[in-house]
């Protein structure tokens, strides 16, 4: 039985996600990975995990699953807020709805997961609570209006948040890469802009790999608990933007 | 032995004299690198005592004193891989009431002390497609805190110039980082002339419980630049968990 404190993972059935889940696992603690894609998170067959099918715009599924894995394995020391979705376009062309889902994902996703983790981290006066955000949430890029609002909400609250959980010990860490090879691309629905997109990506000869982002979530994660590291942006050297 | 410094390439690190500097010398020097520790405190620098090392006597204001220091290392040791920009002086203050010499001060070498060394070794890593600049800059480049109006300016105004920078050689291979921390035990704090402000600074800091190691910034400096050089960490913040703001 491992002495390491639950780690939760949304989105963890592929890229950075299940990166995560893979160096967390190896570092001995017991996971909670949450995706929509149950036999994805089954199939890679981690050691003291509960893999759970949840769809993180339900805050009532994470919830169930989060009392469900603490009675397993005991609080929640870590949350990894991974599960995000990238849908680019122009806007004036753009259909609404992909805006709707960023939204739904990004930003509610992530507020929901905090919403179920934040009170139990702050009466215990300790956790940490990481969001997988990007280089979006910093910079503004072609055809990511929406993604980057997306991104830049996340780094605002998530900066807010931490400010007013200081005081209780709790640690929030924005992760903010820059491309990286993983299906994130696969949702876009504008064969162009895909292609533009891929042109880019080969310019810079190689994107990050997941698990590039992994050792960043690990590095910053498995700092003393005095020391927070409140932000880290990695991207591929060559990537100019 | 100058073989063996060989296998790992020079290091240059301004303000090494003490605090972030002095920790990021003993890091690189741990592990194995050969170096130029730049400082007006040469004294410091040489108790250090660190092998396969030059000490210079350098203000990072004097640009061609630096170019001449840098020059005399690389002649020993190679090109230079990684240049750190640390040297800087944090003042604070409030405007209407402080010296505007001290806003100089801060301008000369939070500002131009930078740009000073990045000038002097950007060309030679731009032409060998490798290298990496590390910027200390603060959390005070991202944030404003009471008191530090221009320190915040001087701080700002790093982050803008480093992320431009780093834009414009990214397709040489050349990496830009900026290290942003919070409070850290240093003596940066000393040099502030305002007694009333130096004391709600200290309050400020002891509401923190406990302020930042040096070692725990030149932890992130070395993860940054130990990465594969394919990967850019642009920007590191890192601050006490108790650090509010």
């Amino acid at each position: 039985m491992s002495n390491k404190g639950l780690v939760v993972i949304t989105g963890a059935s592929s890229g950075i996600g299940e990166a995560a889940a893979r160096s967390f696992s190896q570092a001995g603690h017991p996971l909670l990975l949450l995706a929509r894609r149950l036999e994805r998170l089954e199939a890679l067959k981690l050691p003291n995990t509960i893999c759970e099918k949840v769809d993180v715009t339900d805050r009532d599924q994470i919830k169930s699953a989060v009392e469900k894995a603490e009675k397993q394995y005991g609080p929640v020391d870590c949350l990894v807020n991974n599960a995000g979705v990238m849908l680019l376009g122009q806007c004036d062309t753009q259909d609404p709805k992909e805006w709707e889902q960023m939204v739904q994902v990004n930003i509610m996703g992530v507020l929901n997961g905090i919403h179920v983790v934040l009170a139990g981290m702050k009466t215990r006066r300790h956790g940490t609570i990481i969001n997988v955000s990007s280089v979006a949430g910093r910079k503004t890029f072609p055809n990511h209006a929406v993604y980057c609002g997306t991104k830049f909400s996340v780094h605002a609250f998530t900066e807010q948040i931490r400010e007013e959980a200081a005081s209780y010990d709790v640690r929030f860490i924005n992760i903010a890469p820059g491309v990286v090879e993983t299906e994130l691309l696969s949702h876009t629905t504008s064969t162009k802009i895909v292609d533009d997109y891929k042109q880019w990506k080969k310019e810079m000869s190689q994107p990050l790999e997941s698990e590039d982002v992994a050792n960043s979530i690990m590095f910053a994660y498995q700092q003393p608990q005095r020391v927070c590291i409140r932000e880290i942006v990695l991207c591929p050297t060559r990537q100019d933007k | 032995m100058a073989s063996e410094a060989k296998s790992k390439p020079l290091v240059v690190i301004t303000g090494a004299s003490s605090g972030i500097g002095e920790a990021c010398a003993r890091s690189f020097s741990q592990a194995g690198h050969p170096l130029l520790l730049i400082a007006r405190r040469l004294d410091r620098l040489e108790a250090l005592k660190l092998p396969n090392t030059i000490c210079s006597q350098v203000d990072v204001t004097d640009r061609p004193k630096l170019i001449e220091a840098i020059e005399k290392a690389v002649e020993k040791y190679g090109p230079v891989d990684c240049l750190v920009n640390n040297a800087g002086v944090m003042l604070l203050g409030k405007v209407q009431t402080q010296k505007p010499e001290e806003w100089q001060r801060m301008f000369d070498v939070n500002l131009m002390g930078v740009l000073n060394g990045t000038h002097a070794v950007l060309p030679s890593m731009i032409e060998r497609r490798t290298g990496t600049i590390v910027n200390i800059s603060s959390i005070a480049g991202r944030k404003t805190l009471p008191d530090h109006a221009v320190y915040c300016g001087t701080k700002f105004a790093v982050h803008a110039f480093t992320e431009q920078i780093r834009e414009e050689v990214a397709q040489y291979d050349v990496r830009l980082v900026n290290i942003a921390p919070g409070v850290v035990e240093t003596e940066l704090l000393s040099h502030s002339t305002d007694k009333k402000i130096v004391d709600d600074y200290k309050v400020w800091k002891a509401n923190m419980g406990q302020p930042m190691e040096s070692e725990d910034i030149s932890r992130c400096i070395m993860f940054a630049y130990e990465q594969p050089q394919r990967v850019c960490i642009r920007e590191i913040l890192v601050c006490p968990t108790r650090q509010d703001k």
